[in-house]
């Protein structure tokens, strides 16, 4: 009896391994095929998306503001992530990441930002975010991977809710701090400018922006800033920032 | 080693109530599987409940129950295979290629094989009749058929030496 068990043991193993390695040489479908065809529908949903919430891609040389963050984030940038920036209309204090490599910055940030470097540090904390992949994880732990592949305009609506909603955990907050210090200390800025950022946003407003409401442990994070020495940064750009802010 | 069976019972010896609950294996083993996905493991702990609840009912029960639950052990183990393969295409970039591909089909396949096994057993097992299943089968019919050694020993009461 032990050797017939045996025997269809092994019948099974080789026709779970025949079959696997039989269709991986003669696919019914080619992965390449379906990976261009999910390329496609990820493009779909993010063209949904923009359309949706009224997103204006930087870079574009229609407005000032468009062109300044163009100017940004050419300076923030990674090997690793190619991403798009995108400015919103909103007048909410926010700033976030969204699947398909995007940062979103909110005129209502825009305008509390004193400098360019101050901005510069939101879109590092962004960025890090995105590197990091903390989006998927969220993702995958609220909405399960169904939403993702899917398509239609209520179900972008509510993933963009969830996005901008929903808080990143602690650990990923400090992980993309983390990034944007890095980052700052790269392009020569002192992190102390988002602790400058952070410090009037709370001070200006008795409500907590939600930037700041999102991001859990504040103070901690303030002085985590503050520890480094305030300098001027020698970074030039080609725009007049006051300038930018006042056509807004 | 005992090489002896128990006499596996004939249909007209098996109570109506025996054998829907031995059908109740295959059916309990579906609401779970859909129920579990795509945590596999919420349909292995359901499985495993249903078999020691039922184990003791008679050998036939335990039997389809046992074929039940071991043959959804390698479903199971592969769909969880896939959903931890298609996580880490979001998480650590893998690469999609023919090999997940061919794999997702051979899932596909694995579970309809054991839907369309654990239907036909069902209905056997309704009629009071055995269904084996290739190694599965053999397997539970091993475990629960079997006389064990222990099970011939007679114990009996001696004086203080």
């Amino acid at each position: 009896m032990k050797k017939r068990l045996w025997r269809d043991f092994l019948i099974l193993l080789v026709i779970f391994l025949g079959v696997w390695i039989f269709f991986t040489y003669f696919p019914i479908v080619d992965a390449e095929v379906v990976k261009e065809t999910y390329i496609d529908k990820e493009k779909e949903i993010k063209n949904k998306l923009i359309d949706l919430l009224e997103y204006k891609q930087a870079d574009s040389d229609t407005t000032q503001i468009l062109r300044s963050l163009g100017e940004l984030k050419h300076l923030v940038s990674d090997k690793d992530v190619k991403y798009e920036l995108y400015y919103s209309d909103s007048h909410e204090i926010n700033a976030y990441a969204l699947p398909g490599n995007m940062i979103v910055i909110n005129r209502g940030i825009i305008l509390q930002c004193e400098t360019p470097e101050e901005l510069i540090g939101v879109i590092a904390h962004e960025l890090g975010h995105l590197k990091m992949k903390h989006h998927t994880d969220q993702l995958l732990t609220t909405l399960g991977i169904e939403l993702l592949l899917a398509g239609s305009s209520s179900t972008a609506g509510e993933v963009t809710k969830v996005l901008t909603q929903t808080a990143f955990s602690r650990d990923m907050e400090t992980e993309a701090d983390d990034f944007a210090i890095k980052k700052l200390k790269e392009l020569g800025i002192t992190p102390s400018y988002l602790a400058k950022l952070f410090k009037r946003m709370y001070t200006k407003s008795d409500m907590i922006p939600e930037f700041l409401n999102s991001h859990p442990g504040m103070n901690k994070r303030i002085s985590k800033f503050s520890k480094y020495q305030f300098e001027e940064s020698k970074l030039e750009f080609t725009f007049d920032w006051q300038k930018v802010k006042s056509s807004l | 080693m005992s090489t002896d069976y128990y006499p596996i019972q004939q249909p007209e010896d098996l109570p109506a109530r025996e054998r829907e609950d031995a059908m109740g294996g295959y059916f309990m083993m579906f609401a779970s599987l859909a129920a579990g996905l795509p945590l596999p493991i919420i349909n292995l702990i359901a499985a495993i409940i249903y078999y020691h609840v039922n184990k003791h009912k008679s050998r036939f029960v335990r039997f389809h129950s046992l074929q039940s639950l071991l043959s959804q052990l390698p479903v199971s183990l592969l769909n969880a295979g896939l959903v931890v393969w298609a996580i880490s295409f979001f998480k650590y970039d893998f690469n999609f290629d023919n090999t997940f591909l061919s794999y997702l089909i051979v899932v596909i396949l694995a579970n309809l094989l054991y839907l369309g096994f654990s239907i036909a057993a069902a209905i056997k097992a309704r009629k009071g009749l055995m269904y084996y299943f290739i190694f599965f089968g053999k397997l539970s019919y091993e475990i629960v058929y079997k006389v064990k050694d222990e099970e011939e020993q007679i114990y009996r009461n001696n004086p203080p030496i």
